[in-house]
């Protein structure tokens, strides 16, 4: 049963946490980016109808958000019949279906810090760089980019975290299946539902708490060296 | 040689810009804040669009409202300094430096070599540092050098020592004089400081609110009221061009040679023969009728009033037609006007103080 230190059901749980969260968090760091750039520097009609549907799931019951996304992806859902037909895939109950919940949770987070850094970048840098002979492109890679690395580190963070923790929508349209869709929240969820579990309870709260703080720890070391770096004083950790 | 005519409203503010440029002079915008000069260079750069008119710069169209061609900023080849140095904050010196030379090299290259470009501006020591680690002054030398390397057709400048301190925007204006000698680009400085307009500029471009009032070589269009309206109270004066006819060492004065006479000052740093802008402040020119004797002032020049312009409540101040052609204005009382019976047409006397003329009223 024991797997050195812990349980092959813990085991189990952390990794698929992990995976979620990991997967979670790249697939929309960089649609973030893109919409955290439009929003910062973009002048258009509908940009508060942008911002708040972005923001739409910090302030949404994390359960309707799951709901929404079962709609959307289930056998019958405009996406997940789209789905099935082209690719033969149902998402709906996967640890995919995890991460897309996971994703859309942790986006208006990810969102709003990228977003943060974007506006202190110097917006006369810009100009600069194309009296320089710089084009949009080369402007995006070599000064937009770089420059906004506190907010893009600041807003994996925030995000890895948020996956993390993620349970209403999570549970709502993945499912709770153990080895598959059971992350540490639902997990911890499980075992806390029956009684005489406390040890096994405690015992996942604790590897939660470890988790969330390495990633804290990492990013504030990740975080000063930028700081350094660009001689700032201000610390971008969350 | 660039040429500029164009118009752009903003709001209810409307630029009309027409001058020209000339390869390998300073040409200096000249006016209050808030006169458009930055918006007017803005338009040179492509950074802001005109509505109507064009921009030529040797040959090539940068914005021709009639044929609709708006050159994109980054195909212009402009050299362009900011007020603030705007450099890239998480690139080294070096890295800010080569940032826009990658373009296909054409012209500076030919004139200033990277090397002598590094020396001229002394970067060598800061090549490696992050611009965090660069005083103000280091700043905007290494901006300059970004500038200078992107090899541009040509070279706008923002007001590029109006935040620096005495010392450093002399540094930063010694190596624009030096530059000028070896850049054949036209340069365009905008400045609200006659400072740094008697150090570098060679032409002037003369903006009130919007418009352009005066173009012309420096020493010519100082003598404009426009000119005088702009300086304000305490600026209000002449500007001559001038040579450098003799040193007097023993006097621990200097002879300076200007179409109207020579004038005394005190000895300036300045080889014979080199060419040099003097400002006479209208408050340091005395008026008599008659030729004094027995004076302590060196300087006395025949001249006939040409205008008379009240300034505030009992002093006025008069326009003076020097031998040679020249503007000199003078201020004095109104009292003293009476009592001297001066009108339009009076022959008289400037008097100029020698010791009024030290640094900083001569500029090279």
């Amino acid at each position: 049963m024991t797997d050195g230190l812990l349980t092959s059901f813990e085991t189990a749980a952390l990794w698929l946490s992990v995976k979620v969260a990991f997967w979670a968090v790249g697939l929309s760091l960089p649609l973030a980016f893109t919409v955290a750039y439009i929003l910062a520097r973009g002048q258009f009609y509908g940009h508060g109808i942008l911002n708040a549907v972005v923001h739409l799931p910090l302030v949404l019951p994390p359960v309707v958000v799951g709901y929404g996304l079962l709609l959307l992806f289930a056998r019958g859902g405009p996406v997940g019949s789209w789905l099935q037909e082209n690719f033969d895939v149902s998402l709906a109950f996967t640890w995919q279906a995890a991460a897309i919940a996971s994703a859309v949770m942790a986006f208006p987070l990810m969102v709003r810090a990228i977003r943060m850094s974007i506006e202190a970048i110097e917006p006369g840098l810009e100009a600069a760089a194309r009296t320089l002979g710089a084009s949009a492109w080369r402007i995006y890679l070599t000064v937009i980019l770089p420059l906004s690395l506190p907010g893009i580190l600041t807003g994996t963070v925030l995000g890895f975290a948020r996956s993390l923790g993620e349970f209403g929508a999570t549970i709502t349209f993945a499912a709770n299946i153990p080895g598959q869709t059971q992350t540490l929240p639902l997990a911890l969820f499980s075992v806390a539902e029956s009684p005489g579990n406390e040890v096994a309870a405690a015992r996942l709260a604790i590897i939660g708490v470890v988790l969330a703080l390495a990633a804290l720890l990492a990013s504030e070391v990740l975080a000063r060296r930028l700081a350094r770096r660009l001689g700032r004083q201000e610390r971008y950790s969350p | 040689m660039m040429t500029v005519d164009f118009q752009k409203t903003l709001g209810t503010f409307t630029l009309s810009a027409t001058f020209a440029a000339t390869p390998g002079r300073m040409t200096a915008l000249f006016g209050r804040s808030g006169a458009g000069k930055t918006t007017l260079i803005d338009c040179l750069a492509g950074l802001t669009r005109p509505d109507t008119g064009e921009i030529i710069n040797h040959g090539r169209v940068f914005y021709d409202a009639e044929k609709a061609i708006n050159l994109a900023v980054q195909d212009r080849r402009v050299g362009y300094v900011f007020q603030e140095p705007r450099l890239f904050p998480h690139l080294s010196v070096k890295a800010n430096l080569m940032f826009g030379a990658g373009r296909k090299q054409r012209s500076v290259e030919a004139q200033i070599g990277v090397e002598e470009l590094l020396d001229l501006l002394g970067l060598h020591p800061l090549l490696t540092r992050l611009p965090h680690r660069l005083s103000g002054g280091e700043r905007q030398r290494v901006a300059l050098g970004r500038a200078l390397l992107s090899d541009p057709e040509i070279l706008l400048l923002d007001e590029p020592v109006s935040a620096l301190d005495q010392a450093r925007s002399s540094e930063i204006l010694s190596f624009l004089q030096t530059l000028k000698g070896r850049l054949n680009i036209p340069m365009i400085l905008v400045t609200h400081r006659v400072e740094d307009l008697l150090r570098v500029a060679d032409d002037l471009v003369l903006i009130d609110n919007g418009k352009v009032i005066a173009t012309g070589p420096l020493a010519d269009v100082a003598g404009e009221a426009g000119f005088q309206s702009i300086l304000g109270d305490d600026g209000a004066g002449s500007v001559f061009a001038m040579t450098v006819r003799n040193h007097r060492r023993t006097d621990h004065l200097s002879t300076l040679r200007f179409a109207s006479g020579d004038l005394f000052v005190p000895l300036v740093e300045a080889a014979v023969g080199e060419h040099l802008h003097v400002r006479i402040k209208a408050t340091d020119v005395a008026i008599a009728k008659d030729r004094p004797a027995n004076i302590s002032m060196l300087n006395i020049l025949p001249a006939e009033v040409v205008e008379i312009l009240g300034w505030q409540s009992g002093q006025i101040n008069l326009r003076l037609r020097l031998p040679g052609g020249d503007v000199l204005w003078a201020r004095i009382t109104a009292k003293s006007a009476s009592d001297l019976k001066i009108t339009v047409g009076s022959k008289v006397y400037a008097l100029i103080k020698a010791v009024a003329l030290a640094d900083p009223g001569i500029l090279r």
